[in-house]
């Protein structure tokens, strides 16, 4: 009787690709889930006549009109003021920005800080790592505001007439720069750390006893070993990203959908009091959005990175 | 004591002692405007309107408004403090209580492996406090202490789960020494180990813990404070819109000023020297006393 080892073959491909796909269907959902609840939060909670009060059934109904309004359209429409969008003619374009500014500084910062941590391995662990140490500690806002000022004034100073940190849809220079710190020194860190601990391996040892030259060393057989790292990292370095990118679109005036999220969600239609309408199915899809856009740079960056390895280690 | 420890207390202390009579040492009221202003240049009447720069007038300057900057900032420090150090303690002890009782009940994540990308990262821990505090906070009706406490509570919770695990991740791991063994072999309660053979090693990590939490809530507070809302409430008015914060707290008065700073610059940075005093604070008392507690009981081995 012949018995199919458990773990090989079809089998094996296709529980792993099922789990895999499971996985992927249980985390959108949860996703979605938490997405409901967040947006859902301005209309569950209010605070009238110094008491606060819990309705959470209002952000079951809100998440149910929303869903419903898919089918018909409506819940794609939104208002700025008094004037009313449809997501689907807008939405790609804020996408579009949130995208360039995380997956442009994001790659940026991880191909320079790899650079940099790879060529300073070899001095003591001195200022640079200092420095770095204390950046990556200080919040992020913190950096992005000081640059926004210093470099503001610095420009205003000397007279010049350069759009460093132009509001618009296109790339400038000084926002792209503001998301790039954080990934070049995140990717710099752990370059330094693994290229420094690889340099003792006897791979390493024995390639320099090949005479295989250390510019190649420093290529082939370091960057084999800094690229796994980084990519353990980049969850994180996305994750940075993402919280920056709310204080860099507020701050630039960059039309993103971090931006679109707080005017959308609280500048709708406006009441004489007791404030503006909070719009819930806007807030939805800027949510969705954000979550879709942030898929997108994290698969971005991993393929670069896989191709650098491919194209690095001849794999 | 060594030098950081020395340095950041000191701040704390200064900080502390000013906030008992920041109130009454502020040359104005909270709240109170002078939006024209005379000053005599060469003999002669020269009026100022609001915003003032730094000068005789107002020693900090003032707002579009006429706000005494330099009084707002004082009776903005007792609310800077009480949400930083408060608020980050509490955090500490909510994430140490709840870390014990996860790292000893086998819930640690010790085992776990390193976190891979989750499609929740797309979504700030500090969206989630806006959103929740967003129906609160503005124009709020809640008592002061109140609001306080329940914008305290979401700021301890939303970023909770990073603490709470390692805490967990430390407990499990202390669980797991030959010690613990040997006194769980002898008929030692759960409660006991806890108690006099886990909390002692994590004494020194809870410690330095606090600073930490402290800066980590003080940036999230800044980040709330960029999109107008503040700690203690916001004041809008309307037509036109014009958002406040009502107490004033330094982290906050950052975000309120922002969209001034090319064109009155001063309201820009007095809160953003307000806020590297409370950086340097914690990171000072965070350094200061990772050295001072080295020596002390801790397991060698990497949680």
């Amino acid at each position: 009787m012949q018995h199919t080892r458990p773990g090989t073959g079809a089998t094996a491909f296709l529980s792993g690709t099922g789990r895999k796909l499971a996985r992927i269907v249980a985390s959108s959902a949860g996703c979605l889930l938490v997405i409901f609840l967040v947006a859902g939060f301005p209309l569950m909670l209010n605070s009238e006549e110094r008491a606060m009060e819990f309705k959470p059934a209002v952000m079951v109904t809100s998440a149910a009109k929303f869903v419903a309004g898919l089918g018909d359209g409506s819940s794609f429409f939104l208002k700025f003021g008094s004037t009313r969008w449809d997501f689907r003619k807008i939405g790609l374009r804020y996408a579009r920005c949130s995208f360039l500014y995380t997956a442009v500084p994001g790659a940026l910062g991880l191909g320079l800080g790899a650079f940099a941590g790879i060529a300073l391995r070899r001095g003591k662990k001195g200022l640079f790592d200092r420095f770095s140490n204390f950046l990556l500690g200080t919040p992020d806002f913190l950096i992005i505001l000081f640059l926004q000022g210093a470099v503001g004034w610095a420009i205003k100073a000397c007279g010049l007439h350069l759009h460093v940190a132009a509001a618009g849809d296109r790339l400038a220079i000084l926002p792209v720069f503001c998301m790039a710190i954080f990934p070049f020194f995140f990717s710099y860190r752990a370059a330094s750390q693994a290229s420094r601990s690889a340099e003792g391996e006897a791979f390493i040892i024995a390639a320099r006893g090949r005479g295989v030259p250390e510019r190649s060393i420093a290529w082939r057989h370091l960057g084999a070993v800094v690229l796994p790292r980084l990519d353990a990292e980049l969850p994180l370095i996305i994750a940075f990203m993402q919280g920056s990118l709310f204080i860099t679109e507020r701050t630039f005036l960059i039309p993103g959908l971090a931006k679109f999220l707080f005017d959308s969600a609280f500048a709708g239609e406006r009441v004489w009091l007791p404030g503006s309408i909070f719009q819930y199915n806007p807030s939805v899809l800027a949510l969705i959005s954000l979550v879709l856009c942030c898929a997108a740079t994290y698969l971005v960056l991993r393929l670069a990175l896989f191709i650098a390895r491919k194209v690095l280690t001849h794999e | 004591m060594n030098k950081r420890l020395a340095a950041g207390l000191a701040i704390f202390l200064a900080l502390f002692g000013l906030s008992f009579f920041s109130g009454r040492i502020a040359p104005h009221e909270q709240g109170y405007t002078k939006s024209v202003t005379e000053n005599m240049v060469d003999g002669k009447k020269v009026v100022v309107m609001a915003p003032e720069a730094p000068g005789a007038n107002f020693v900090l300057g003032s707002d579009g408004w006429g706000r005494d900057l330099a009084s707002e900032m004082l009776h903005g420090l007792p609310w800077t403090l009480a949400i930083v150090f408060v608020t980050g303690a509490f955090r500490c002890v909510i994430g140490l209580g709840a870390g014990l009782v996860m790292g000893s009940s086998g819930g640690s994540g010790r085992k776990a492996k390193r976190a891979g990308f989750s499609p929740l990262s797309a979504i700030p821990s500090f969206l989630i406090a806006a959103f929740i505090l967003y129906p609160v906070t503005i124009n709020s009706t809640l008592p002061s202490f109140g609001l306080f406490a329940f914008q305290a509570a979401v700021l301890i919770f939303v970023e909770i789960a990073p603490v709470t695990a390692s805490f967990a991740s430390r407990t499990a791991l202390i669980l797991e020494q030959p010690f613990v063994e040997a006194v769980r072999a002898a008929g030692a309660s759960r409660r006991w180990i806890l108690r006099y053979h886990v909390l002692p090693f994590i004494a020194a990590d809870f410690i330095e813990a606090i600073p930490v939490q402290a800066l980590s809530v003080a940036a999230m507070v800044g980040k709330l404070g960029i999109v107008k809302l503040f700690i203690g409430g916001t004041v809008r008015s309307f037509s036109p819109i014009i958002e406040t914060s009502a107490r004033s707290e330094w982290l906050g008065l950052l975000g309120n000023y922002l969209d001034s700073m090319y064109t009155a610059p001063w309201l820009v940075i007095a809160p953003f020297a307000g806020w590297l005093l409370i950086l340097a604070c914690t990171r000072l008392l965070a350094a200061g006393l990772k050295e001072s507690l080295a020596g002390t009981k801790r397991l060698a081995v990497a949680a």
